[in-house]
């Protein structure tokens, strides 16, 4: 009988990798500022400064 | 729509999937029940992380991108398989779902961003670079089979080319962005909000007809399509004597059931929610260009003097985390989202059997769809569903360059022996 893992290896790879990758970035970022953070909506606030989007064209 | 992905003619001859290989009396329910619900757990604690490091608003961000990820997964909501079996077909379901879905999102998004100017529409330039991008993109989803969204979520789910594909839609992401500014050098007149020209109520009104009158025209070919098929079966019976009811001889649509109904508004909610929480609305290329940037950062490679990466906004994009990226998190929690439903669905890490250029040509394609992506401002979700939801003229353009590109895609892969 087969093991779930070596159905389901993909999926596991994946998230090693990114998990991994996730933790790194975390660790190699500047620290967050948890009580700097914007209010929960951006409804009434506007969306983070340095927000990014695929829409959006380049501006200096 | 549990018919996608059992669709003989479709997927079936290339793809397996694992949960149809079990062997008898290991099964099913058990199995099936457990690991959904510890990948729920997984999703429930990746909202607690996200919170507890970033905050409510990324925490959010997560639900929604594994909202994402679960319809698009559940329903095999493929932007690129319905324009497919449009061309191929005349299978007008797969559009019109995408158009219910588009019209969701604008009903609660376009009244939002009339009544809060500090709400941003997925406003991008009517660009050179939008016309290449959007038609180059459009036929190299259908050689790879996937779009922004598609290759997400069926990363998500284990499916091996998806996998194949999303390193080098990352890397083509980052490049795509890096050599942008050179692209709009050739000639870019500014973004048009129709909010902002026409107000709620017009934009509302052209929008919407404009999407019932495409829905109307593919209804019309599609029968057109239906009719000839029924006098070609007329002509059949009559030499060969056998006769079929009209219901046989209709194809049956790719998408079968409610689900795909379900999951176009699911995406049209939570696509509005992901404007009324970030402030913009869901895109996907971005993250995944901001990842490329990061790894090649941490490579070694100095970003500072590219002219798009070096910019101050994206060089304090670099230094954070992805946490901190509205479109990283929900990307992230997409791919959890599509796990969630593909094991409930027992469709999760399908096997794949496809010629090697097959393999070459869905990478190379990837890499295409990433860079593409980037010159066109957008893939099918930042520039075709949230582009057109929030009233933005370059999604409309996106659109039309991308089908004609989609056009040309299916032909490709023909030639590429994957057609089927």
């Amino acid at each position: 009988m087969p093991l779930p893992f070596q159905k389901s290896w993909p999926a596991w790879l994946l998230w090693a990798v990114l998990l991994a990758l996730l933790v790194l970035d975390w660790r190699s970022s500047t620290p967050h500022r948890r009580f700097a953070e914007p209010p929960p909506l951006a409804l009434g606030n506007g969306p983070a400064a340095d927000a990014g989007h695929c829409s959006l064209a380049p501006q200096k | 729509m549990g018919g996608a992905l059992n669709d003989p003619g479709a997927i079936a001859s290339a793809i397996t999937p694992a949960a149809t290989h079990r062997l008898p009396g290991q099964a099913g329910v058990g199995a099936r029940t457990r690991r959904p619900f510890a990948l729920m757990v997984a999703a429930l604690a990746g909202f607690l992380v996200v919170t507890w490091l970033v905050g409510w608003r990324q925490g959010l961000l997560w639900c929604i991108g594994v909202g994402y990820g679960v319809a698009l997964s559940a329903a095999a909501f493929g932007f690129t398989t319905g324009w497919r079996v449009w061309i191929t077909q005349r299978d007008p379901k797969g559009l019109w779902a995408q158009f219910v879905g588009i019209a969701v999102a604008m009903l609660i998004s376009v009244p939002f961003l009339a009544s809060h100017p500090e709400l941003e529409g997925a406003d991008g330039p009517l660009s050179i670079s939008l016309l290449v991008g959007a038609f180059v993109f459009g036929a190299a989803m259908q050689v790879a089979d996937g779009c922004g969204s598609g290759t997400l979520y069926k990363a998500g789910l284990g499916h091996p080319v998806s996998l194949a594909v999303l390193p080098a839609f990352v890397f083509g992401s980052f490049f795509g962005a890096a050599q942008l500014p050179a692209w709009l050098a050739l000639g870019a007149l500014p973004p048009v909000n129709l909010v902002q020209v026409l107000g709620a109520p017009w934009t509302l009104a052209l929008q919407l007809g404009a999407l019932a009158l495409l829905a109307a025209l593919l209804w019309r070919f599609s029968a057109m399509r239906a009719d000839r098929a029924g006098r070609a079966g007329d002509v059949a019976a009559v030499m060969t004597g056998v006769h079929q009811h009209d219901a046989a001889r209709r194809p049956q649509s790719r998408w079968q059931g409610k689900t795909v109904w379900i999951a176009a508004i699911a995406l049209g909610l939570l696509a509005a929610a992901n404007l009324v929480v970030a402030g913009q609305p869901w895109g996907i290329v971005y993250g995944l260009g901001l990842w490329g940037a990061k790894i090649v950062q941490a490579l070694g490679f100095d970003l500072s003097r590219n002219a798009f990466w070096g910019l101050p906004v994206q060089q304090a994009q670099l230094h954070a985390s992805v946490l901190a990226d509205n479109t990283s998190v929900t990307d992230i929690g997409l791919l959890l989202g599509a796990l969630i439903a593909a094991s409930w669905k027992g469709r999760a890490c399908p096997r794949v059997r496809l010629p090697w250029r097959a393999w070459v040509a869905s990478v190379l394609a990837g890499l295409v769809l990433g860079y593409s992506s980037r010159l066109a401002f957008g893939c099918n979700v930042g520039a075709y569903f949230s582009g057109i939801a929030t009233g933005s003229l370059h999604g409309w353009i996106w659109f039309a360059c991308a089908f004609l590109g989609s056009m040309l895609g299916v032909r490709l892969r023909g030639r590429l022996g994957i057609a089927g």
